[in-house]
């Protein structure tokens, strides 16, 4: 029974089998147009759905975008004012002891006055500012040292950039009082000069600005920077403070300014505040 | 380039990145021989219709997926064969009238015969006593004759696509042949049916 049956296939597969033909004179139905419409629907569906779809990355791609965007304004921010705040003491430093330098040394001579010497076991929160204030006091006779060698002879004109940067770099803090300068400076006279210096780091932008619109307080003249004078032999004292601590320099331009300031005080021709011959 | 120019990978391609008309194009070509594939494995209309939009729902679904390297015949027929066996699972019908026994159909077309007056059979009678022979045949072989019919695909493609071997489909085909060639013979001169 095979045979016959081998030979019908190899017939059919030949497509000389009457059974092929009968087949296709079968009545086939035609696909229903509601099927045609169902699965062209379909498919046009899928294809606009998927023009409408946006990848994963791309839904969430604008929030990531702008936070990442907000993260490095931050952190770019974070790192100038890092970067401002180890550059920036020098120039302001600068800015506002040249500036200020009235009211400040007139602020420090009322605190060394005022305040009682500096106990031993003081807490160091109140020990700090007594350092920074005898700093500040060594900035000022360095800059007291280098307008008394201009006026005697040619101007070392890095020395107390030196200084305040050296007392800078120790880490001391210089009291400051730029509000009262900016405060001060709104009715103030234009100003003659202003404050000459690189590039402005950011967040020193606007101490400088307001210093630059702070018209410059009128030069101080050696009597404004000594006021209120020191009582005598409060001066004297002091200045015998500074011969014991071998700052000669500064003793002797305290003398000087004491001379002037009291003139006839009588002073002990061996009176240890006097200059060594 | 023209989309009835394309071949029916390239329709396909051209479907997954959008193009809408080349789906039109394939479906054209294909939802004929497809629908009649499953109306004739399935006898029903309304499953047939079924299976055919299940089908190509399958086949809109898988076009990110597709990739040309078969006929997009053997891709679409799977689906499509895939789909029946499952219904036919769900319906409890795969065993139905699992018989390769040519003989046994030769009694039921003798019965048939035996209803039928002696008379010249007219065409239409031919074509009735050939669909009822189809429809008599086995799921699997009138799976492999169908889809041979209607898919031009090779006996090993269509191995492939019922999960057989080749000869597995041959020998299911031959099998389909010649019960449908037995419910000829009874329309034919004593000459021919030899």
């Amino acid at each position: 029974m095979s045979e016959p049956n081998d030979r019908l296939l190899d017939e059919y597969l030949r497509g000389e089998s009457p059974v092929s033909q009968r087949y296709r004179d079968l009545d086939a139905d035609e696909v229903p147009p509601r099927l045609d419409a169902a699965v062209l629907a379909q498919a046009r569906a899928a294809v606009e759905s998927r023009r409408g779809r946006k990848p994963a990355w791309r839904k969430w791609g604008a929030p990531l975008a702008l936070a990442a965007s907000a993260v490095m304004a931050v952190a770019i921010v974070l790192e100038i004012g890092v970067q401002d705040e180890v550059r920036a003491p020098s120039p302001r430093l600068e800015q506002s002891t040249s500036m200020e330098r009235p009211q400040e040394t007139a602020t420090l001579q009322r605190s060394q006055v005022d305040l009682p010497a500096p106990v031993a076991d003081a807490p160091p929160a109140l020990a700090e500012p007594d350092e920074a204030r005898k700093q500040a006091v060594q900035v000022q006779a360095v800059r007291e040292r280098g307008s008394a060698a201009m006026r005697s002879s040619a101007p070392p004109a890095s020395t107390e950039r030196e200084a305040i940067e050296a007392i800078t770099m120790s880490g001391a803090e210089v009291p400051a009082d730029t509000d009262a300068v900016s405060a001060d400076a709104v009715d103030s006279p234009p100003p003659a000069a202003t404050v000459a210096m690189a590039p402005p780091p950011v967040t020193a932008q606007r101490t400088a600005a307001t210093l630059r619109s702070a018209p410059p307080a009128p030069p101080p003249s050696s009597a404004a920077l000594r006021a209120p004078r020191l009582e005598p032999e409060v001066w004297l004292e002091r200045i015998r403070e500074l011969r014991r601590e071998d700052k000669v320099l500064e003793a002797d331009e305290q003398w000087r300014e004491f001379v002037a300031a009291y003139p006839d005080f009588d002073v002990d021709a061996l009176d240890v505040a006097r200059p060594r011959a | 380039m023209e989309a009835d120019a394309l071949d029916d990978s390239a329709l396909m391609l051209r479907y997954r990145d959008g193009d809408l008309r080349a789906f039109e194009r394939l479906y054209a070509r294909h939802k004929g021989p497809l629908y009649r594939y499953l109306q004739r494995l399935c006898r029903d209309t309304d499953v047939a219709s079924d299976l055919f939009q299940e089908v190509w729902g399958k086949v809109i679904a898988s076009r990110e997926r597709y990739e040309p390297r078969a006929q997009f015949n053997t891709f679409l027929f799977r689906i499509a064969h895939n789909c029946a066996m499952d219904h036919f699972r769900r319906a409890g019908r795969v065993a139905q009238m699992q018989t390769d026994d040519v003989a046994e159909l030769e009694e039921v077309l003798a019965g048939n015969e035996v209803e039928r007056p002696e008379i010249q059979a007219s065409a239409a009678q031919v074509k009735a006593d050939f669909k009822r022979a189809l429809d008599a045949l086995p799921p699997e072989q009138r799976d492999v004759f169908v889809l041979y019919e209607e898919s031009g695909l090779s006996l090993e493609e269509i191995g492939n696509i019922t999960g057989v071997a080749m000869d597995t489909a041959k020998s299911r085909l031959r099998y389909a042949l010649g019960k449908l060639r037995a419910a000829l013979k009874h329309h034919q001169p004593a000459s021919m049916a030899s």
